[in-house]
């Protein structure tokens, strides 16, 4: 392509980006191939860098068989896992399972949240807890329940602040012990989680409710039936999101499928729209009382505090809970569920298709032989990487 | 300037290998040739008979919609009295239908669904959702090849590369125009011959590329099962699309271009000038239509991406989509009505720029059907369905509010086949239209 151009009378910039350009869309840039079938060496090797990276293999990779003996794979995945690269896995992962890449898709309301309004470093600081969090997981090979319910969190400054820790000076978020008593602890409760679950505006518990009960915990939820008349946010202060979502309770139709992720949007009404904890809604409206303070934009606060959370609710199995402490003790104690999910995201991320009702007696078993080791997260990393979903297309 | 196929913002970002391969039907997005043409009417040229009044369209989206209270009248019928909003258009009454229970059957979404305003695709939403063909393409692929442009693609504040309302058969996504004074320079600014001259070997340098693509692909088509032939199909399309356009922008480029008296606009600093951006594209429509540089044009108004705008006597506090999300608060519903009725008195402007521009075969606003409308009902609720749809020009019988069902809309394709009848283009269905529109007569 860059002799063509040359000769055509092209200089050495236009030849060059034509080449370049003919280069990132060439199909052979753009796609993987692979035919149906047990994966070759080298194929089965650029499939796992891909997988653990997000990038080609390496020289050691490219050439060191994987295909050998279990060994063989598992000390690849190890040296995989432990190089820095990794962090590429982790950001890719979270940024498609968690949604992180729209972390900045909404932006605190100027008026309701003016502390948040801004707050660039809260931004970042979330996007970095729950990637050294998952890291860590993986570091430690920590059982999946963590991910509902931990005992530790990665915090620094401004989340310590933010989640009323113990607070230190320092921008690098660094490993803390949490208080018996915290509500934080595990994926539902960190910032960036909560914050892409909300609009910057107002929270919605069906929306975190369904949310959570999808990606973290993988029950199926069909999409709402057409006709139904959306609830209008109000944030005047005179009505609670809860008592106008009473329908869902009160009518056995809505019942039937909001049973099932509703609770756990109440329980998560103790948190606002970047993760802060809250007693009470602010609402811009006549009721409740003043805060004073400043927002970053040099505006003195205009919000109220109006009407209390109430953050109970029951499951859908008949277990009642008092607020998100007791709702994570409940949604953690299916473990096998939740590693269930975990290896189901990861074939998915991992080989590109979905997860087939063949597959299913193999993720099974891998859960069968995770179990002894809590469901580790690096465990079940591991598992997939033996499994014959990944060695075959 | 060195020969580039559209750049899409992604490659621009730092973005990972998903991210590439979820795009990679985004990455030949067709390029911003400086003319973007088919192949000349082998009909219109050296022909004797006098060609037909053109007919022409242009599709606008304001993707945060409007308030519903302020813009739907409550009566219906021909005498329905002015909503709110409707006031600011009272002296072109007789020039528009307003109408009411309408959307696009299994368009949900939320902010997504804006890519399917003009396509009526269902679920944009979804994991794995591929577009279809947009109102405007489908035109182009009809009438396109008597212009310069078979279509013309603008946006304001526009998320590069991801939004849009144009989209190819292969489900690609057209990229917007959000610059007006660019748009000009493709409409009206010739360049030397020297530069025209390298704008043509660019051309053949681009048909190199794709000659090149063509052939790999092939390869790789034999070399593959069905599964994955179908998997590659809307790239190779898309390779396909291109390369053809490549060929008929080559005729067009010896052509000289209409002239016009009006100067080179000035592009707003920033996308605060989203009102004043949002007028531009407005008076390039109209010149883009005087001189039949096109008869489709496209103008996704990307509400959702703009920060505070400027509105006239009004400060606005916040960005836009925050307050589209109002909440019932005061404050935001007096800013969010004082930026609606700029929005309705621009709409007005156009409509009576088109209605005074005289034309061999009547007015341009005869000869022009003005689509708006939003893909958001309510943007506080988030709801798709009950759009604010308003139609003008196009030699309708207008002047009536036209309502259907608000608890069963219907659909609103049935419209965008109203149009295409009225376009003189032959089709009796589009996307999931069920005939025509009901209670829409032509007079």
């Amino acid at each position: 392509m860059f002799t063509k151009a040359s000769a055509a009378g092209h200089d050495f910039t236009d030849a060059v980006i034509t080449s370049v350009s003919a280069i990132l869309c060439s199909p052979e840039f753009l796609y993987f191939e692979s035919i149906p079938g047990p994966l070759s060496e080298p194929t089965l090797r650029q499939r796992l860098a891909y997988f653990l990276w997000n990038g080609p293999p390496d020289t050691q990779s490219a050439t060191e068989p994987v295909t050998a003996s279990s060994q063989a794979m598992e000390s690849m995945v190890n040296r995989m896992l432990d190089d820095p690269r990794r962090e590429r896995f982790t950001a890719a992962f979270l940024d498609y399972w968690l949604d992180l890449r729209d972390i900045n898709a909404n932006t605190p309301d100027a008026e309701l949240y003016p502390d948040y309004y801004l707050d660039e470093l809260l931004t970042e600081s979330s996007l970095r807890e729950t990637r050294m969090f998952f890291d860590e997981l993986i570091a430690k090979d920590l059982p999946v329940r963590n991910l509902v319910h931990s005992d530790f969190a990665f915090v620094n400054e401004r989340l310590a602040e933010h989640y009323g820790l113990p607070t230190f000076e320092g921008v690098t978020p660094r490993r803390v012990v949490l208080p018996k008593d915290s509500p934080r602890g595990g994926l539902l409760t960190q910032a960036s989680i909560l914050r892409v679950t909300a609009n910057g505006t107002t929270t919605t518990p069906v929306m975190r409710g369904a949310w959570i009960m999808e990606r973290l915990i993988g029950v199926d939820i069909p999409p709402p039936p057409s006709g139904v008349t959306a609830v209008e946010p109000d944030t005047r202060g005179a009505t609670t999101i809860r008592e106008q979502l009473d329908k869902h309770r009160a009518i056995e139709s809505c019942n039937a499928c909001h049973a099932k992720f509703d609770p756990a949007g109440f329980a998560l009404e103790s948190f606002d729209v970047a993760g802060g904890w809250r007693d009470r809604y602010r609402s811009v409206g006549k009721e409740g009382e003043r805060v004073k303070g400043y927002g970053k934009n040099g505006h003195a606060f205009k919000f109220r505090l109006a009407q209390p959370v109430d953050s109970s609710g029951t499951t859908l199995h008949g277990e009642t809970f008092d607020d998100i402490r007791e709702l994570k003790r409940l949604l953690a104690s299916d473990e096998r569920q939740l590693a269930r999910n975990l290896v189901n995201r990861l074939i998915v991320y991992a080989t590109g298709a979905p997860v087939s009702v063949s597959d299913r007696i193999e993720v099974e078993e891998i859960l069968d032989r995770s179990a002894i080791r809590s469901y580790g997260v690096r465990t079940l990393i591991h598992e997939v990487s033996q499994s014959e979903i990944f060695r075959n297309k | 300037m060195p020969f580039q196929l559209s750049a899409p913002s992604w490659m621009r970002s730092r973005m990972s290998r998903r991210q590439v391969l979820r795009g990679v039907g985004v990455a030949l997005a067709l390029p911003m040739l400086e003319v973007m043409t088919p192949v000349t009417s082998r009909l219109a040229i050296g022909s004797d008979r006098p060609s037909p009044a053109p007919k022409r369209m242009i599709g606008i989206c304001n993707n945060l919609g409007l308030l519903p209270d302020r813009f739907f009248p409550t009566q219906t019928g021909r005498d329905y009295g002015l909503s709110p909003y409707l006031q600011e258009l009272k002296r072109l009454r007789d020039d528009f239908t307003v109408f009411s229970g309408v959307s696009h059957p299994g368009v949900d979404g939320s902010h997504s669904s804006d890519v399917s305003f003009l396509t009526a695709a269902p679920h944009p939403g979804s994991g794995g959702f591929r577009n279809t063909v947009s109102l405007d393409q489908y035109i182009a692929t009809q009438v396109g090849n008597q212009t310069r442009f078979s279509s013309l693609t603008l946006g304001v504040n526009a998320k590069e590369g991801r939004r849009s309302l144009s989209w190819t058969d292969g489900g690609v996504l057209i990229p917007c125009e959000d610059s007006a004074s660019a748009v000009y320079k493709k409409l009206f600014l010739q360049g030397s011959q020297a530069e025209l001259d390298s704008q043509i070997r660019k051309l053949q340098l681009g048909q190199s590329i794709m000659d090149t693509l063509a052939d790999q692909t092939r390869a790789l088509k034999n070399r593959l099962g069905t599964a994955d032939r179908d998997r590659i199909d809307q790239f190779t399309t898309a390779v396909r699309d291109v390369e053809q356009r490549m060929v008929e922008s080559q005729e067009w480029e010896r052509k000289p271009k209409p002239t016009t008296r009006e100067a080179m606009p000035v592009d707003p600093e920033d996308k605060s000038g989203y009102m004043k951006k949002t007028r531009l594209m407005y008076q390039l429509a109209k010149l883009a239509f005087e001189t039949d540089s096109t008869r489709a044009i496209t103008l996704l108004l990307d509400s959702n991406n703009s920060p505070a705008i400027n509105i006239e006597g009004t400060e606005i506090s916040d960005g836009y989509h925050n307050l589209s999300h109002h909440g019932k608060s005061e404050k935001k519903l007096s800013q969010l009505d004082a930026i609606d009725r700029t929005h309705v008195r621009l709409l007005g402007e156009l409509i009576n720029g088109l209605k005074t521009t005289t034309e061999p075969h009547g007015t341009l606003l005869d000869q022009t059907v003005v689509i708006y409308g939003s893909n958001f009902g309510d943007a506080n609720k988030h709801t798709t369905d009950n759009l604010p749809v308003l139609l003008a020009g196009g030699k309708f019988r207008h002047g009536q509010h036209l309502a259907f069902d608000q608890t069963n809309n219907y659909p609103l394709p049935n419209l965008f086949v109203s149009v295409l009848q009225q376009m003189g283009i032959e089709t009796d269905r589009f996307a999931s239209s069920t005939g025509t529109m009901r209670g829409l007569d032509v007079g």
